[in-house]
């Protein structure tokens, strides 16, 4: 089974969820199903990490024609960079079957298939296998918000089917685009993106194409101003569907800008960093704010959740290695604190039925293990060293600085942003007094303490000791590094010179 | 030259292990199987008395060592390294951090013991004892951190304990928000830090950031590079040592209860700053225009916090802005290049600010937990100990010779003469005086006079052992601890200034005798005037006054506080009001309406075609076969 761990852990959860969806199986059943099936995935995650050499270059290679009269093939491997992806999500998954007890069946098996189409996005070598697991990984997610959301859940399914629908199409364009011109260059069909990176692209068209990929990875991201989806999406969707979401699909989005816009489009993104820099930051800055005017604690975390990944988009945008490793750190840093919080904040909607900021308080006094974990991903959030959000946070900030100073100095303002609506909230929520509906608010189990230890742990792991993880992750985003390097010199980012190296006295 | 010491890496993981055991226990005790606030109050102490006896071990040990090479180290671990970013988990002593160890484990020692009684019988004692232990570890990782970043890990992490201490009692909203308001004005300092490491690496950190190597390479960055590196320091200095613009906090964090405002918001975390800029002495002692900006916000955050204390009625208040007011002092020695003079004053503010305030525990203790000084009075007869050990603290602060303060005070204002800053030297003057005039104000409505509230004074008590004795300890250092660094004049040999030289980049000013006269004289001058006025007004009884004028103005100081929410909060949540409500829904979401309405509008007008009648939908087909004959006939031509 090991010499096809890939395909095992996309294709396993895929069939598991249709098998469920299929059969006429009770709550309960599909939950256990789900949480086995994810168990499997995360015991292949763990093997697969300590089997992962990071020398740099793609390990664990699955390849076979699938068309080969046009060039497809499946094409499947993991690089120090897909591999924190993937990873996150084993990681998370289990989670969501732990805690999430009250989630119909469908959702349990829908989780399951964009759990398996996820794992299939990261690791796909091949763009139109990417594009296929893309659109499997999105197609769950409508059904879950369409079917299972909150009271205003059609306009929030109408609106992400809108947003990501329009960025997927362009994005097949786009890659059928680069399909013909490989055609037309080397005579011969090819999909798989470590040719198509080979391209020499030039003009307007090669703009237009790379307008097509960015649009749909920043649809998902999301980067400012296409972020509109999100908070509504986030909100009206059940607490699992948000988790997932927010913890690892919007990872994706950022991920495939490192894998498959970098080396492909290396002059247009070195071109338009600056632009696409100014975006990031500005959606931290934009999103952040508005967090503070939330009474209602998913939405709060939602812009949350958007005022971060403008941050860690920005880490890919300043084209050095100290920000791309920090964003690479941060997906993984991000999705296990944002994840927690979410996590949480569906806990505390299943069983005191509200997510009204006002409605809540003095939890802290009632939970003090649940507080504490909360208190726990909220200090990464906000990238208090000593957690992993800091690590991430750091390098990103640093890069930026190198990158350009006043966005590096713009994104520096994240320090103050993500405290001011984290300490509002959690004053609200969890200090102050309690009252008739949270008295009643019982500290986590012992089993739910135990599921929910080995991700606090990681936190804390990350941050005092995140070398190991860095030393995997760093010679793969030295690679991506090295596609943008001489073409930002040619944009010509006089900033990338700075910073020169005095010798040692 | 360096030596290695993996001792040192146990010091800051003591107090960090202690607080992981006592929260893991506080987490897991229920209502029945609670431990003993006894168990709990040793296994506290255990850390700090530990870490103590290493400080003494560390400063042996670098004592032990010839002058120019007193530096032990120890890397546990390579912490993150990407590129040329290389970061390690390591820990450095020199004479500068040591002293900063010793006077933090002992004031810690003290605050710990005295915490067991002040403390006794609240719901959660081992919550409190294991924030105390981990805001121990972070300030010994800040005090020994080998390099800026992991200097920040302590800095950020003594934050977070101000913080969950500041709320400790978190059912009252006030608390809670004065919490966030620390937080949240420490973390705009903290953008300075973080922005002036980023600077100072890009420039000279790629061969090593820690402060052996950027002190090696500091003759490389250019003058404008230290001067905007400094500043942005200095920014960091601001909020965590709580002076002008960030000073707000501070006053706030006396929320907290009253050991925890004697050791993180009096003796120790809010010193960080002054040893920041002391361990940052290569750098600002070559850009003295930073110096003097240093200076000068020390000295008028000096003024104006003193003229607040002259107003206030809660006795924690005006031991705060004394406090803020004190570190203004010690800004202003920094500033000029006096560093250890500036780390001197903050040695033996910590003896006497940490009495002070253990001994105003010891009377609100006693009083219920009344704060008001309007409501005490006649308390020495009570409180004896407290008494006389707080009037020694007093003594020190207010600056009476030979007291300790009056020392450290007094070498900073000497230098700002001797480095022809007359300007600062008459602020701090004035000050000196206003000092000695509001802690005087204080001791005798609280001790002397006759009781404003018989009820509180009937039930009033000394404090037990457990709480004396840390008092009469640091009432000792407070007497005597000026003696460490008596200046040649007075017959001394500076022993701390030159213990710490190796450490600093230091000016050393010339100037004459007259000069030190002169500023002693001007210091003992003021330290009488204050104390007279004091006692004319206070001495002997004094009822509640009507502020009016400019001492309403002082006693709301100056509205600073709503000056802020004027001009930063609201604005701040308008416009997150504003994204929210306008924004949002009115402007981002533009591309999503406009292709809903597109559709709408389309199927709108689609609509109208569509009516039902088989002879409407034959014109249709007429209409559409003629158009695409013409259109034909005209492609065919």
């Amino acid at each position: 089974m090991f010499e096809h761990v890939l395909s095992t852990m996309i294709f396993l959860p895929i069939l598991v969820g249709l098998v469920l969806l299929l059969l006429p199986a009770s709550q309960g059943a599909a939950r256990g199903t789900g949480l086995v099936a994810s168990g499997i995935i995360l015991i292949l995650g763990i093997r697969l990490y300590f089997g992962f050499s990071g020398a740099g270059g793609m390990e664990f290679s699955e390849i076979r024609d699938l068309l080969p009269s046009l060039g497809i093939s499946y094409n499947l491997g993991v690089d120090g960079i897909s591999l924190f992806v993937l990873l996150t999500g084993a990681v998370l998954y289990p989670l969501v079957f732990l805690v999430m007890t009250n989630q119909s069946k469908g959702c349990y098996a829908n989780l399951l298939i964009t759990q398996g189409a996820m794992a299939g996005a990261i690791c796909a070598g091949d763009l139109v296998l990417f594009y296929i697991f893309w659109e499997l990984m999105l197609l769950p997610i409508f059904f879950m918000i369409g079917i299972y959301g909150g009271p205003k859940r059609l306009p929030a399914t109408i609106k992400i089917m809108l947003y990501t629908v329009a960025g997927s199409l362009l994005m097949l364009a786009a890659i059928i685009y680069l399909g013909v011109v490989y055609h037309t260059q080397f005579g011969e069909w090819s999909f798989s993106a470590a040719k198509l990176a080979g391209l020499e692209l030039h003009g307007g068209a090669a703009v237009l194409a790379f307008t097509g990929f960015m649009l749909a990875f920043a649809i998902k991201i999301p980067l400012f101003p296409l972020h509109t989806w999100l908070p509504d999406a986030y909100t009206e969707a059940p607490p699992a569907t948000t988790f997932v979401l927010s913890a690892i699909m919007a990872k994706i989005g950022v991920y495939a800008v490192i894998r498959y816009v970098i080396p492909t489009f290396e002059a247009e993104f070195a071109r338009y960093a600056l632009l696409l820099a100014c975006s990031g930051v500005i959606g931290m800055i934009y999103c952040g704010i508005a967090a503070i005017g939330q009474k209602d604690i998913k939405r709060l975390l939602a812009f949350s959740s958007a005022s971060h990944m403008g941050i860690l988009a920005l880490g890919v945008f300043c084209m050095n290695i100290q920000a791309l490793t920090g964003t690479i750190f941060q997906i993984v840093a991000h999705a296990t604190s944002t994840g927690v919080l979410f996590l949480f904040a569906g806990m505390l909607e299943e069983r005191m039925q509200t997510r009204n900021i006002e409605e809540l308080g003095g939890i802290a006094r009632q939970a003090p293990i649940f507080a504490f974990f909360f208190a726990v991903a909220l200090l990464a959030s906000v990238g208090l060293p000593g957690t992993s959000g800091f690590i991430g946070e750091f390098l990103i900030i640093l890069g930026a600085v190198k990158f350009h100073t006043a966005i590096g100095v713009l994104a520096g303002t994240t320090l103050i942003i993500g405290v001011c609506y984290m300490l509002w909230m959690f004053q609200r929520v969890f200090f102050e007094k309690t009252n008739d509906r949270t008295a009643g608010f019982k500290d986590l189990t012992g089993i739910e303490a135990l599921a929910f230890l080995p991700v606090i742990l990681l936190i804390l792991i990350m941050g005092i000791y995140p070398q190991p993880f860095i030393a995997k992750i760093e010679p793969a985003a030295k690679e991506q590094i090295a596609f943008v390097r001489p073409a930002a010199q040619v944009a010509n980012y006089p900033v990338l010179e700075k910073g020169h190296v005095p010798e040692q006295k | 030259m360096e030596q290695s010491a993996a001792y040192l890496g146990l010091i800051p993981l003591l107090p960090l292990a202690g607080a992981t055991i006592i929260g893991l226990l506080h987490l897991s005790s229920c209502q029945t199987c609670k431990l003993s606030e006894r168990t709990y109050g040793i296994l506290a102490c255990i850390a700090p008395i530990l870490t103590f006896l290493f400080a003494i071990k560390v400063f042996l040990d670098l004592h032990g060592l010839p002058v120019e090479a007193r530096q032990i180290s120890y890397q546990a671990f390579t912490w993150f390294k990407v590129g040329e970013l290389d970061i390690a988990m390591g820990f450095f002593a020199d004479p500068l951090s040591s002293l900063m160890l010793l006077f933090v484990t002992f004031t810690a020692s003290l605050i710990h013991i005295y915490s067991i009684g002040y403390m006794a019988g609240d719901q959660t004692f081992g919550k409190f004892f294991a924030y105390l232990n981990l805001f121990l570890g972070m300030m010994l990782i800040l005090v020994l951190g080998n390099g800026p970043v992991v200097m920040f890990v302590g800095w950020e992490g003594v934050g977070l304990c101000s913080y969950l201490l500041i709320s400790y009692y978190s059912e009252d909203r006030a608390n809670v928000l004065a919490g966030n308001k620390a937080f949240i004005v420490n973390r705009i300092g903290d953008l300075g830090f973080v922005l002036g490491m980023a600077f100072l690496f890009w420039a000279i950190g790629g061969s090593g950031f820690d402060y052996i190597s950027l002190k090696a390479n500091a003759h490389l960055l250019s003058s404008t590079t230290i001067s905007l590196v400094c500043l942005l320091l200095f920014l960091g200095a601001t909020g965590k040592s709580a002076q002008i613009p960030l000073y707000v906090w501070l006053p706030d964090a006396m929320a907290g209860p009253t050991p925890v405002s004697a050791l993180i918001h009096a003796a120790t975390m809010v010193t960080a700053g002054v040893y920041m800029v002391a361990r940052f002495s290569f750098l600002y002692s070559l850009v003295p225009t930073v110096g003097l900006i240093v200076a000068w916000t020390g000295i008028l955050t000096a003024l104006v916090s003193a003229i607040y204390g002259m107003y206030q009625d809660d006795i924690k208040k005006v031991l705060a802005y004394s406090t803020v007011s004190q570190l203004g002092y010690m800004f202003a020695g920094v500033g000029l290049a006096a560093y250890s003079a500036g780390i001197f004053h903050v040695f033996t503010h910590a003896f006497f600010k940490a009495l002070l305030f253990l001994g105003a525990g010891s009377v609100i203790y006693a009083l219920h937990h009344e704060q008001n000084i309007w409501k005490m009075g006649g308390l020495r007869t009570k409180l004896p100990i407290t008494y006389w050990t707080m009037l020694i603290g007093a003594l020190a602060l207010a600056g009476c010779p030979p007291f300790s303060g009056f020392f450290s005070k007094d070498e900073i204002l000497y230098l700002a003469l001797a480095t022809g800053n007359p300007g600062i030297w008459l602020i701090g003057v004035l000050v000196a005086g206003m000092t000695a005039y509001y802690t005087f104000r204080m001791i005798f409505l609280v001790f002397h006079g006759s009781p404003r509230d018989q009820g509180l004074f009937d039930h009033a008590h000394e404090a037990p052992t457990v709480m004396t004795v840390p008092l009469i300890i640091l009432a000792v250092g407070a007497l005597f601890a000026g003696v460490l660094n008596l200046p040649a004049i007075f017959g001394g040999g500076q022993v701390v200034s030159h213990w710490l030289a190796p450490s600093l980049a230091e000016l050393h000013p010339e100037a004459s005798h007259e000069t030190e006269i002169l500023a002693i004289g001007a210091s003992v001058v003021a330290f009488f005037i204050g104390i007279t006025i004091a006692y004319r007004k206070f001495g002997s009884g004094a009822e509640v006054p009507v502020f009016t004028g400019f001492a309403s103005f002082a006693y709301h100081t100056f509205r600073i506080n709503e000056l802020y929410d004027l001009l930063l909060v609201r604005p701040y949540k308008a416009i997150g009001s504003a994204i929210e409500y306008f924004f949002e829904p009115q402007v981002t979401d533009g591309p999503v309406q406009l292709t809903t309405w597109f559709y709408r509008a389309a199927g709108t007008v689609f609509k109208l075609l569509q009516v039902g009648y088989v002879r409407i939908y034959a014109i249709y087909m007429v209409i559409g076969l003629s158009l695409m004959s013409l259109l034909l006939s005209q492609s065919l031509k």
